[in-house]
């Protein structure tokens, strides 16, 4: 669980000089599960980069649990984002040479943390009915798989918050549903705040809160009152 | 980073396993190329120190010049030559031999001297005669200073001072000389006298400048049949060490009018095909080192090329640049450090069979030495100096690379991607 705050963030690209976010600012709180939605090329992805330190604003501040994340030392980031923060991307980036329980311990490794969390990565793979592919190469899995692999490996130390951009987009439905099934869950059981990029408006709807960027500014800001599904 | 960069490397396999190929045979060249060389150098300088005097004291040869006369008949300036003088003066023995000894028995370095007079000569059998080296010492003291005894090859080396006339020479001149061991030959002076003396023993050291043209007998006999009685030529020295030779020498040859060599200056031109040589192997050896490392940094910055979006997502989860560069470096480092083991077994394999190779020696003339197999260096630094330079450069090689994974910006590629 985190709590989320950005402020006046900007994000301009020089050459030909682009305005991709023009002061954002809005707060999440812990255990939020909010939807980034928005026409391609409104500035989702960039406004995501941003709120998980990957990239930089040019001007503003992203505050994760009262801390500016701009402000931390590259190793504390590091481990911040080890140990805090899962992401999911729209390609799942497996490590193609490793099997997919090897994929998940990945990051438990940065830690040396890699036997004591094994049961738990198993269980987690169970609980993905991935358990036939625990010994199996990227190669040899669908991209559906695959994908619930990565959201595994995102998982594994138990993060405060969840990133994912467009998790589904290289899906078809049956799948996409799954992962966003596996989303509500972890939002819902572990408390973890999810932030989720999309531009389906269906699985969007599924988010306790939408944010609308057009043209890199907020036009809407939708919670629901009650978390409902 | 180990279990990945493991992995890694596993997973491309056949590269890793060219690369691991190139790096092996090139440690194995190197230790091939460097014992065959090492050999060869090893055993002439060992000869040439053992089989000789680590400092030798000498007569000066001394050459008459204009310079020679300068000043002292008239003042320089006066003097027009029309034919400037010319000469040598030679020195035939030693100024005062009892000085030197005095001063070596001193000498905390000096473990044994020899004194020795050496004379040219003319060998001569009914048929034959050979120019050569007739050296008279003292076998008790001459075995303490070289090796020469250990070369014996017929008789014992102290038999020459059981009698007078009696001598000990080289195989190959004897065989010239179409004479046996027990057979009288004679020895033509320089002022032309002839005085039989009888062979006793052979000594062959593959050296063929002893072994075709010395003759060792005893000093009284040498003294007595050249007409030199009492006089010393040489002194032979052996030292406690033997990398202090030069120093002694230069220290020992001070204000006196005798020349003192290190083995070393002696065998300059020697020393000095050994040194041209040994460019040759550096040069040989920065090819091999530069061909190793360019295999490496080749895969590794292949490898890093491919595995962008594998970078980006470590670096999402948290690893480091450190981490990054880690991970390439430790394929560069476990490459290396296979290959060159690897490379020191089939080094070592590959100076055994050569070592194995006989040459056929019996009548060949060329080259100072004749052995009866090839020569080949053990030496230990050889294989440390393979594994280190070898496995240093891999480290080198893939740092390049390793560094520019460290340097991709993770965004950059995800975004890329996405
Ligand atoms: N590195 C970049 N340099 C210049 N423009 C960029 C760069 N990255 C993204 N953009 C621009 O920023 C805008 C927003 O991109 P992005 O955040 O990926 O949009 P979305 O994810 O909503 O489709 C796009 O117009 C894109 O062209
Ligand atoms: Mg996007």
């Amino acid at each position: 669980m985190a709590d989320v705050r950005c402020a006046s963030i900007i994000k301009n690209f020089e050459n030909p000089r682009v305005e991709v976010l023009k002061s954002i600012s809005f707060d999440i709180g812990r255990g939020d599960f909010v939807a980034v939605t928005g026409k391609s090329g409104s500035g989702k992805s960039t406004l995501l980069y941003i709120l998980s330190g990957l990239d930089t604003p040019t001007a503003g501040r992203v505050i994760i649990d009262g801390k500016n994340i701009f402000d931390l030392p590259e190793a504390e980031m590091n481990h911040f984002r080890n140990t805090r923060m899962g992401f999911v991307f729209q390609f799942h980036y497996l490590l193609p040479e490793l099997t997919s329980l090897d994929n998940v311990l990945m990051p438990a490794r940065k830690l040396k943390r890699e036997k004591e969390v094994r049961e738990r990565a198993l269980e987690l793979l169970r609980r993905f009915d991935l358990e036939h592919c625990v010994g199996k190469h990227p190669a040899q899995m669908s991209g559906g798989e695959q994908q619930r692999v990565a959201v595994a490996r995102s998982l594994i130390m138990g993060p405060d918050i969840l990133f994912a951009d467009e998790p589904t987009g290289n899906l078809d439905s049956v799948n996409g549903e799954r992962i966003m099934n596996m989303l509500r869950e972890i939002n819902d059981k572990s408390g973890t705040t999810v932030i989720l990029v999309t531009h389906e408006p269906d699985y969007a709807a599924i988010a306790g809160r939408q944010i609308h960027l057009t043209d890199g500014r907020i036009d809407r800001d939708k919670k629901k009152t009650v978390k409902g599904y | 980073m180990w279990f990945l960069a493991l992995k890694q490397l596993r997973s491309r396999l056949s590269q890793t396993v060219l690369t691991f190929i190139g790096i092996t045979l090139g440690a194995a060249a190197y230790i091939t190329f460097a014992g065959m060389m090492g050999g060869y150098q090893q055993y002439m300088i060992d000869k040439l120190i053992n089989n000789d005097a680590h400092v030798r004291i000498s007569p000066r040869d001394e050459f008459i010049t204009k310079e020679t006369f300068a000043g002292i008949f008239f003042p320089e300036s006066d003097i027009k030559w029309i034919n400037p003088p010319s000469g040598r003066i030679e020195y035939t023995h030693l100024s005062s031999v009892p000085t030197w000894f005095k001063k070596l028995d001193r000498d905390p370095r000096v473990v044994a001297y020899s004194p020795q007079i050496i004379r040219d000569v003319i060998y001569t059998s009914k048929k034959f005669s050979i120019p050569g080296r007739f050296i008279g010492m003292d076998p008790n003291r001459e075995t303490r200073v070289t090796t020469i005894a250990r070369y014996v090859t017929a008789g014992n080396f102290s038999d020459v001072s059981k009698g007078i006339s009696l001598i000990i020479v080289g195989d190959e001149l004897m065989k010239k000389l179409g004479a046996r061991v027990n057979d009288t030959i004679d020895i033509v002076t320089a002022t032309g006298t002839a005085a039989p003396v009888k062979i006793v023993g052979t000594i062959r050291t593959g050296m063929r400048m002893i072994d075709e043209r010395y003759g060792y007998s005893s000093l009284a006999s040498v003294q007595s049949i050249t007409g030199s009685s009492g006089e010393i030529t040489d002194i032979a020295i052996r030292l406690k060490d033997v990398n202090m030779a030069r120093a002694v020498a230069t220290e020992l040859a001070g204000d006196s009018t005798d020349r003192v060599e290190s083995w070393d200056q002696a065998n300059e031109s020697i020393l000095f095909v050994f040194r041209t040589q040994n460019i040759v192997r550096n040069s040989t050896t920065l090819t091999i080192i530069l061909v190793v490392a360019f295999g490496i940094y080749n895969v590794l910055n292949m490898s890093v090329n491919h595995r962008k979006k594998e970078i980006a997502i470590l670096r999402s989860m948290g690893y480091g640049q450190q981490d990054i560069i880690l991970l390439f470096l430790y394929q560069g480092l476990i490459l290396g450090f296979l290959g060159s083991l690897f490379g020191m077994l089939l080094g070592w394999a590959g100076c055994s069979y050569i070592e194995s190779i006989p040459i056929a020696v019996s009548g060949s003339r060329r080259g100072w030495v004749s052995a009866s197999h090839m020569l080949i260096s053990w030496d230990v630094m050889i294989y440390v100096n393979a594994f280190v330079l070898v496995t240093l450069s891999s480290v080198v090689a893939s740092f390049i690379p390793a560094r520019s994974a460290g340097r991709l910006s993770p965004l950059e590629i995800i975004r890329g991607a996405g």
